[in-house]
């Protein structure tokens, strides 16, 4: 752990936590639409395939476990000149953007993070 | 369209940066879409020579053939007719988008009109300009005929004017940037409180040199049209002199080139003058690109090994299965790699590149040439490469990244941002100074009186360019442990910040020098992955606009990565603020 990035003088705000719950019923989304196009290949073509059931598992279960760290690792601070954000666990990387280079600014909202507020 | 009355809309060939609306070039549409017309028409005329021919000559009638056609079935009338309407229609409709394109230049945009049924509309802002080209297509130089091209940031965001009279064109161009640099304010001081009304006379301390240069630019293009179509003896008489006068007033580095000048040479670099006013630019290029390095760096090229590898490939398939249909695929590849080579060379042989007030300005081409200025602060993003075949006679390659992305292509036929094809260290040195004078972090006045800091900047870049690295160059290397991931560059792998720039250095065997001007940068991140981790090693990337130069620089230490990260964003900030660049010539303002 100690050899991980860290900027020294980096007070990090965090997302809410409610991003967590956002990201599982996204990835409980996606699993239920991974199972559901092995389900249609077993049925037309091949014949059971376990082991994509299980790969679709294994997966599922990764993201589930890391999702709560994964969005712990994001992280932004609005400096006096520059936005900083931060995320990723294995593959890390920290962004610095000064507010006289940015063009435009989104704000995207779906029924689902409307929900959660 | 009623605002604007038609007598005030002239066609170009006087000044025409006034804010009034300006016709383009009356062969516009001509050289836009009619030189396909013309052609058909050649085609036609050329078929119809044989049907004469045959009237006279009893031949047998060839099969049924479209006229064959038309005379057997009495239809000569109405294909006549059908031909005339067609005929009408098109000049009618050439004329019309003639005189419904309408350009105007104001203090502060660039604003052009055109369409006939569907207008467009575009305004582009003087002080966003990204760099201005003027194009001469060889058909159109032929006429007289320049293109002008505004470029703006993004793609398909330019401004063109096609087709301006050769003249007009310098002259817009010189007037844009006037406009654009901020000088007017300055003027405008000075007791001229609209200089745009009064026209090019008294508008600033450059303003009645440029009125002077006036009929001397006329002049020039004369012979310019003459020596695209023949190039006479009476033409290089009048360009010897004109370079005469040029070279007098030219300093320092640019003089020393025009000594000892064939009559050819000097016609040439009349040719590529890139400012026509001698007081207003040194006329010589900084760089000279002779016949033999341009072939020599061409036959050194990646493209030429591969060239030679497939031909051994063919040679060695032909040995061994003695079978020869492996020439027919060798057919077009020699023909693409042939035009690939022609191309290269005839765009680079009249390569110039020279420092205006106004920037810098690039020109390429033997027959249809382009002739672009860059204003300072438009160039994000500079390499300096050599590959390894190059290592040898010690030559670089130097390409830059732009936000303007202009519709012609550079010296390999790609996107133009080929700066200098090939040179050797001097030219690198010549080059570079002129790009990134906030390299040196000195206006141009102040060089002289500073020249421990150029010293230490350019040694900056000239070990950036050839040291082989160590722990004393002005570069942060990357350890030694970063010799598991670059293993031949790791001495050599590191970055440095100076006054104005950031700079990368990599490479052992490709070597590579990347130059971000502070300014310039967008933003910057610093990744670890998995492989980076275990290795205390970090990664960097500078953002500038998209390019062909990445500014990554990979595999140096944590600790310093992180610290050059920090250093970087602070110092991008400090450096955009202290930027006028958008106002290049205006003094202390503002951003």
């Amino acid at each position: 752990m100690a050899d991980r990035l860290e900027l020294p003088d980096a007070t990090w705000q965090r997302v809410s936590p409610r991003l967590i719950v956002s990201e599982y019923v996204g990835a409980v989304v996606s699993t239920a639409v991974a199972c559901g196009v092995v389900t249609i290949l077993t049925l037309l073509v091949f014949g059971p395939l376990v082991w994509l059931f299980v790969a679709v598992g294994i997966v599922a279960i990764i993201t589930v476990v890391l999702m709560p760290r994964r969005v712990r690792s994001i992280g932004y601070q609005l400096r006096d000149d520059d936005l900083l954000f931060r995320r990723g666990i294995l593959f890390q990387r920290f962004v610095a953007v000064p507010y006289g280079r940015m063009q435009l600014v989104d704000i995207n909202r779906g029924p689902l993070s409307r929900m959660l507020t | 369209m009623s605002e604007i009355d038609p007598a005030t809309a002239r066609p170009s060939g006087t000044f025409l940066a006034d804010g009034e609306w300006h016709r383009l070039h009356p062969a516009s549409p001509l050289l836009k879409g009619g030189i396909a017309l013309i052609a058909i028409l050649g085609v036609v005329v050329a078929n119809l020579r044989e049907r004469i021919f045959d009237m006279f000559v009893p031949h047998i009638p060839q099969e049924d053939d479209p006229i064959d056609f038309i005379v057997n079935h009495g239809l000569i009338v109405w294909a006549l007719i059908v031909v005339a309407i067609v005929l009408v229609v098109l000049t009618a409709g050439f004329y019309a988008s003639w005189r419904m394109h309408l350009f105007r230049i104001t203090d502060e945009v660039v604003e052009v009109r055109s369409g006939i049924l569907f207008r467009t509309n575009r305004k582009a802002r003087l002080d966003r300009i990204q760099g201005i080209n003027i194009i001469r297509p060889f058909i159109a130089r032929l006429f007289g005929a320049a293109k002008l091209e505004i470029n703006q940031a993004g793609q398909d965001a330019n401004v063109q004017l096609s087709y301006l009279r050769s003249a007009a064109a310098d002259d817009l161009r010189r007037e844009i940037l006037r406009l654009a640099s901020g000088t007017r304010r300055v003027a405008t001081g000075d007791g001229s409180p609209e200089p745009s009304a009064t026209g090019p006379g008294g508008t600033g301390p450059g303003g009645a040199a440029l009125a002077q240069a006036g009929p001397g630019g006329a002049g020039l293009t004369d012979t310019r049209g003459a020596n695209g179509a023949a190039g006479t003896a009476a033409a290089s008489g009048t360009a010897a002199s004109g370079t005469a006068g040029t070279a007098a007033a030219a300093s320092g580095a640019a003089a020393s080139g025009a000594a000892g000048q064939s009559v050819i040479e000097r016609r040439v670099s009349e040719f590529l003058a890139p400012e026509l006013d001698p007081d207003a630019a040194p006329p010589e290029s900084v760089v000279k690109l002779d016949l033999g390095r341009l072939i020599g760096s061409m036959a050194l090229s990646g493209s030429t090994v591969f060239l030679l590898i497939v031909v051994a490939g063919a040679i060695a398939w032909i040995i061994t299965t003695g079978e020869f249909f492996a020439l027919f695929f060798a057919l077009p590849g020699a023909i693409g790699f042939g035009s690939y080579y022609i191309r290269r060379f005839t765009k680079s042989l009249r390569y110039s590149i020279a420092g205006t007030p106004d920037g810098i300005r690039v020109g390429f081409g033997l027959l249809s040439t382009s002739n672009e200025t860059l204003p300072p602060g438009r160039i994000h993003s500079v390499q300096v490469s050599q590959p390894l075949m190059w290592r040898a006679p010690g030559w670089w390659e130097i390409k830059v990244n732009r936000a303007g992305h202009s519709s012609t292509k550079g010296a390999d036929g790609q996107a133009n941002t080929t700066i200098l094809p090939v040179g050797d260290r001097d030219d690198v040195r010549r080059v570079l100074e002129l790009m990134l004078p906030e390299l040196l972090a000195q206006s141009v006045e102040s060089v002289p009186a500073a020249g421990e800091a150029i010293d230490s900047a350019i040694s900056v870049i000239e070990s950036g360019l050839e040291s082989r690295g160590g722990p004393d160059d002005g570069f942060t290397n990357s350890p030694r442990r970063a010799a598991v991931l670059r293993w031949f560059s790791w001495r050599r792998n590191g970055f440095a910040i100076t006054t104005g720039s950031l700079v990368l250095r990599k490479g052992a065997i490709w070597r590579q020098l990347v130059i971000v001007p502070q300014p310039r940068l967008q933003s910057v991140s610093l990744h670890q992955g998995p492989l980076l981790r275990p290795l205390k090693l970090a990664s960097v990337h500078l953002h500038t606009v998209s390019g062909p130069i990445s500014a990554q620089l990979g595999a140096i230490d944590r600790d310093a990565a992180v610290k050059f990260f920090e250093d970087v964003a602070r110092v991008a900030v400090s450096a955009a603020h202290s930027d006028t660049t958008h106002r290049w010539r205006a003094g202390e303002q503002q951003a």
